[in-house]
C-alpha cells in the first residue's frame, strides 16, 4: 500500500486530508510540524509526502531540504496558499516534485499524488 | 441567511478548538507586540497563526473568513518583513479583526450571518499595506538574484548519445495553465526537467525570468538531438498545471502529447538517482574513493542502461572503482554525516514529540472517567472500614491477612488512579489568564490610563471546573482595578507614582490548594467612604459604623449595593458586582480576602480548592446524621466543658485564645433533636470564611474523609446551608456544609 507522510500544524488539515485519502485507499501517517516529518521520513520511509510551507518549529522549506539530503529520490508535494510564489520556487528549486495551492479538492490532491506514484 | 460550510460533523470540534487556539495566540501576541515591537519570533508567531487560519477558514469554503485572515496575514507578512512597522493604529486593526474572526468562526456552528463588515475591515488593512507596496517591489527583486542550484553530479559531456546523432535541435514548447498560482514554479519545474536531459538553449522566458517569480504563461526550450523523446515527455507530463505540451524538431512538425498519455519507454519509476545530486557520489569523490570522471563514467552508463535501474554503488563495484568493503564502509560514513546533520533537527523534535503523542477527548468523558473514579473511592473508603472490622476480630488469620494487603494495595492503586486521572483534567491557569492582556490593553485605552500588566505563575494547574468558574470573577476584579483602583497618569504623577501603574496578577500552589491574587498598585480602597457609603445606602446603621473597624469595613465591598466610585462607567458599573464575584468563588468552595492600604493598593487573594469533584472533608456526627465540612474551611478544632460557653446577648460563644468565637449548633441550624446542651462536653469545629470565625458545635468528630461530591439535582435543588452530598464508605450519605451558606443562615456573619 502507497504510504503517505501528511506534514501540517493544523490538525483540521490533517485529518481532513488523511480522511480523503484513507478513503482512496492509501496508508496515512501524520506529522505536525517539519523536525517531526523529518524524523518521521526517516523512520516510515514513506512513499510520497504532502507537506505545508508554513509552520512552527521547522518550516516545510527546511523539512523538505532534510528531507532530500537524507532521501534524494524523495518525493515531496508542498502544501502553499496563495501569496507565497516566492516560496513554492524555492520549493521546487529544493526538489520539490509539486505543489498544492489550499484550499484544494480532493481531485486536485489525488491527482498530483497519481502522478507521482504510478 | 442559512451558510453553508464544507465541514463535517465529526470536523467540527477539530475546527472549533484549533481556530479557538489560534485567535487566543494572535490576540495575546498582538498585545505583545505592540510592547515589544520587533520580536521576531512573535512576528513569526502571529504570522503563522493567521496563515494557518486562512488555510482552515479556505478548506471549508468560509470566504468572508479566508478575506479578513487574508488581510491580516498580508498586514502581519509586512510587519515581520519590516516593510510596515508596529504602532497601535495597526495592532488595533489586527485586534479587530480578530475579533471579526472570532464572529465569523462562530458562523461555522451557527450557520447564521453575523454582521462582520468584511468589506470595511479588508479595505482599511489595505490602506496600511498600500503604504508599504513601493518598498514590497523593489524587495522582490532584490531576492530574485539568487544563484542558481547546479546539479553537480551531471556529468560534464552531455548530452549521452542514444538516438540518431544529427545536429538538429528539437523546440520544446508548453503552456501553464492561466490559473496556476506559483506559475513560475511550473516554468522552473519545466526548465529543470528539460535540462536533464541536454543543454538548453534559447530558452523563454529567461532562467532569470522564472526566478524573478514573475507570471509565466508560454515556455518554450531548445534541445540537441540525441536525447530520449519519449522519456522528456513523460518527464514533463509529471508537472501540474502544464497543458499542450509539445516536443518538435526545430524545423518539423510539432508532435502534440496527449494530455495523460504515458510515454512508451520503458523507465516506468522515472526517478532514477543519476537526473538527482547523487550525495554518494559526491561523497565518494569528496573522500578521494574515486574521481570525478570515474563517477561521470558511472553515471553515464546508469543512463545509457536506465530500464535497468542500475544502483550508482553497484554499478562502481562493477567497473571496478571502488570495493564492495569500501563502498559499504562510505554508505554508512554518508549516513551517519546525514544524520548528524538533522540531529539538531530531532533534538528539538522531541520536545515536540510530546504534543505529538496527545489526544484530544471530550470534557464529558474525562468527567465519566471522574465520577468512575469517586465511586471506586467510595469502594475503597468501604474496602477499608471492612479490613478494619476484620483485622480486629480475626487478627492472625492468613486468609484475613491476604485479603487485608490486597486491600491496601487496591487503596494504593485508586489513590494513583485519582491522581492520574486529576492530572488529566488539570490545565494550566495560562488558559484564563492568556485573555487578560487584551483586556488591559482595551481597558486602559478606554480610560486613558498606563497600565502594566504582570502575569506569573500562569503555568500552575489547576481542575477544569474550577478554570471555568474562575474566568468571570478575576475579569471583574482586573476591570475593577483597572477602573477605580489604577489612577490616571496625572493624579498618578501628582501622587509621587510612577505614571504607570502595574497590574500584578499571579497564581501558585500552596498546600494542596490554588492561591490567585489580583493586585494594584492604585489608589487602594478608603475605609471612611465605604462606611459613609454603606451607611447612605441604609446597609449599616451608623452606629454600626461607628464599631466596625477599618478591616471589617473594607469587607463590605462584598454586599450588593455598595459603590464608592463617584461615578459610574460603562466598565464596572456601579455596585453590581463583587458581592456576586464572592458569590462564584465560594459556589466553588473557594474564599476571596481583600488587603488595601489607601494610597498604595489593592490586593485580592483568592484560595481555591484543586478540584470540586473530590473533597478533602472532615466528617462529624449529629444525632444520627454525618455532615462534612470541608477541610479548607476548617481552622481547628476544640472539646469544651458546659462551663467554658457562655452567652452573650443570647449568642453563644466561647473564649479562644483571649478572644471571643461565636458559637452555633449545627442541631439548631438544621432542627435536629438533639442533646447537645445538656451533654458533659461538646465538640467545636472552627471554621473560617473570609476574617470571620466561627465554632461548629457537633456531637462527635467522625475524621477526615476524602468525599466524592454528589450535587442533588434538581429534584432537591437547593438546600441553604447544604451544598451537596456524598457517599461514604460505609455506604452512609454525609451532607456537605456550605460554610458560608450556614453564616449567613445563622445570622452571624
Amino acid at each position: 500500500m502507497t504510504k503517505i507522510l501528511i506534514v501540517d500544524d493544523a490538525e483540521f488539515l490533517r485529518v481532513r486530508i488523511s480522511k480523503m485519502l484513507s478513503g482512496d485507499g492509501f496508508d496515512v501517517i501524520q506529522a505536525e510540524n517539519g523536525a517531526r516529518a523529518v524524523e518521521m521520513y526517516k523512520e516510515n520511509s514513506p512513499d510520497l509526502v504532502l507537506m505545508d510551507i508554513t509552520m512552527p518549529e521547522m518550516d516545510g522549506l527546511t523539512a523538505l531540504k532534510h528531507i532530500r539530503g537524507y532521501d534524494a529520490s524523495a518525493k515531496v508535494i508542498m502544501l502553499t496558499a496563495l501569496g507565497q510564489e516566492s516560496v513554492v520556487l524555492e520549493a521546487i528549486k529544493s526538489g520539490a516534485r509539486d505543489f498544492i495551492v489550499k484550499p484544494f479538492e480532493h481531485e486536485r490532491v489525488i491527482n498530483a499524488i497519481r502522478k507521482l506514484v504510478a | 441567511m442559512e451558510l453553508v460550510f464544507d465541514i463535517s460533523q465529526d470536523e467540527m470540534p477539530i475546527f472549533m478548538a484549533e481556530t479557538e487556539d489560534h485567535l487566543q495566540a494572535l490576540d495575546e501576541i498582538l498585545v505583545r507586540l505592540e510592547q515589544e515591537k520587533n520580536d521576531q519570533d512573535l512576528l513569526q508567531t502571529v504570522f503563522r497563526a493567521a496563515h494557518t487560519l486562512k488555510g482552515m477558514a479556505g478548506m471549508i469554503g468560509h470566504k468572508r473568513m479566508v478575506s479578513v485572515t487574508h488581510a491580516l496575514e498580508t498586514a502581519l507578512d509586512g510587519l515581520r518583513k519590516n516593510k510596515l512597522e508596529v504602532d497601535s493604529a495597526l495592532i488595533d486593526l489586527c485586534l479587530e479583526a480578530v475579533d471579526g474572526l472570532r464572529l465569523l468562526r462562530e458562523e461555522v456552528i451557527n450557520n447564521e450571518l453575523s454582521d462582520v463588515e468584511v468589506d470595511s475591515l479588508t479595505e482599511r488593512f489595505m490602506i496600511f499595506i498600500q503604504s508599504s507596496q513601493a518598498d514590497t517591489l523593489s524587495l522582490n527583486l532584490a531576492q530574485s538574484k539568487q544563484p542558481l542550484p547546479t546539479l553537480k553530479t551531471q556529468p560534464e559531456n552531455q548530452p549521452t548519445q542514444t538516438g540518431n546523432d544529427d545536429s538538429e535541435s528539437y523546440v520544446i514548447r508548453a503552456e501553464i495553465e492561466n490559473n496556476s498560482v506559483a506559475s513560475a514554479a511550473r516554468a522552473f519545474q519545466l526548465m529543470m526537467a528539460v535540462q536533464m536531459f541536454g543543454e538548453v538553449k534559447n530558452m523563454k522566458p529567461s532562467q532569470e525570468a522564472i526566478e524573478s517569480a514573475a507570471p509565466v504563461s508560454h515556455f518554450e526550450a531548445e534541445l540537441d538531438s540525441g536525447f530520449d523523446v519519449a522519456a522528456l515527455e513523460k518527464e514533463l507530463s509529471f508537472i501540474s498545471e502544464v497543458k499542450n505540451i509539445t516536443i518538435s524538431p526545430k524545423n518539423g512538425k510539432p508532435q502534440i502529447q496527449e494530455p495523460g498519455s504515458t510515454a512508451s519507454s520503458t523507465n516506468a519509476g522515472s526517478d532514477s538517482e543519476y537526473k538527482e545530486p547523487t550525495q554518494l557520489g559526491d561523497h565518494l569523490v569528496n573522500m578521494g574513493i574515486i574521481s570525478r570522471q570515474q563517477l561521470s563514467q558511472a553515471l553515464q552508463l546508469q543512463k545509457t542502461e536506465e530500464g535497468k535501474n542500475l544502483l550508482l554503488g553497484q554499478l562502481l563495484v562493477q567497473m571496478g572503482f571502488v570495493s564492495q568493503n569500501k563502498l559499504d564502509s562510505a554508505v554508512v560514513d554518508l549516513i551517519k554525516k546525514q544524520r548528524e546533520s538533522v540531529s539538531q533537527a530531532a533534538r528539538k523534535q522531541r520536545l515536540e514529540q510530546r504534543s505529538d503523542m496527545m489526544v484530544r477527548t471530550s470534557v464529558e468523558r474525562l468527567d465519566r472517567l471522574m465520577n468512575l473514579v469517586g465511586e471506586l473511592i467510595t469502594d475503597r473508603n468501604h474496602l477499608y472500614q471492612v479490613r478494619n472490622r476484620l483485622d480486629t476480630n480475626g487478627h492472625g488469620n492468613e486468609y484475613i491477612n491476604q485479603l487485608s494487603e490486597t486491600v491496601a494495595h487496591i487503596g494504593r492503586i485508586t489513590d494513583q488512579l485519582q491522581e492520574e486521572v486529576m492530572r488529566i483534567r488539570m490545565l494550566p491557569i495560562g488558559n484564563v489568564f492568556h485573555k487578560f492582556p487584551r483586556l488591559v490593553r482595551d481597558l486602559s485605552q478606554n480610560l486613558n490610563k498606563k497600565i502594566d500588566l504582570v502575569i506569573e505563575g500562569e503555568d500552575t494547574e489547576l481542575d477544569r471546573s474550577v478554570i471555568d468558574e474562575i474566568n468571570d470573577p478575576l475579569i471583574h476584579l482586573i476591570r475593577n482595578s483597572v477602573d477605580h483602583g489604577i489612577e490616571t497618569p496625572q493624579e498618578r504623577l501628582a501622587a509621587g507614582k510612577p505614571e504607570k501603574g502595574t497590574l500584578r496578577l499571579t497564581a501558585r500552589h500552596e498546600q494542596g490548594r490554588i492561591i490567585i491574587t489580583v493586585e494594584d498598585d492604585g489608589n487602594g480602597i478608603d475605609a471612611k467612604k465605604i462606611r459613609d457609603s454603606a451607611v447612605a445606602k441604609g446597609l449599616i446603621t451608623e452606629a454600626e459604623a461607628l464599631s466596625l473597624s477599618d478591616e471589617k469595613t473594607i469587607d463590605l465591598i462584598f454586599l450588593s449595593g455598595l459603590s464608592t466610585s463617584k461615578k459610574a462607567t460603562d466598565i464596572s458599573g456601579r455596585g453590581v458586582g463583587m458581592d456576586i464575584v464572592r458569590a462564584n468563588i465560594q459556589r466553588i468552595n473557594g474564599t476571596i480576602l481583600v488587603d488595601t492600604k489607601l494610597g498604595q493598593g489593592t490586593q485580592f487573594q483568592i484560595v481555591l480548592p484543586l478540584t470540586l469533584a473530590i473533597v478533602p472533608t472532615l466528617l462529624v456526627k449529629v444525632k444520627n446524621t454525618s455532615f462534612a465540612i470541608p477541610l479548607v474551611m476548617v481552622a481547628e478544632t476544640l472539646r469544651l466543658e458546659p462551663k467554658d460557653i457562655q452567652t452573650i446577648r443570647q449568642q453563644p460563644v466561647t473564649r479562644l485564645r483571649n478572644q471571643v468565637l461565636p458559637l452555633m449548633y449545627l442541631s439548631d441550624v438544621f432542627k435536629i433533636e438533639a442533646d447537645q446542651r445538656t451533654k458533659n462536653h461538646h465538640y467545636v469545629v472552627v471554621v473560617h470564611s473570609g476574617k470571620s470565625r466561627i465554632g461548629v458545635v457537633v456531637d462527635a468528630l467522625l475524621g477526615e474523609e476524602e468525599v466524592v461530591v454528589k450535587s442533588f439535582g434538581s429534584l432537591i435543588g437547593d438546600i441553604p446551608g447544604i451544598s451537596s452530598a456524598a457517599i461514604l464508605g460505609d455506604g452512609h450519605v454525609a451532607l456537605i456544609v456550605d460554610i458560608v451558606g450556614l453564616l449567613k443562615l445563622s445570622g452571624i456573619h
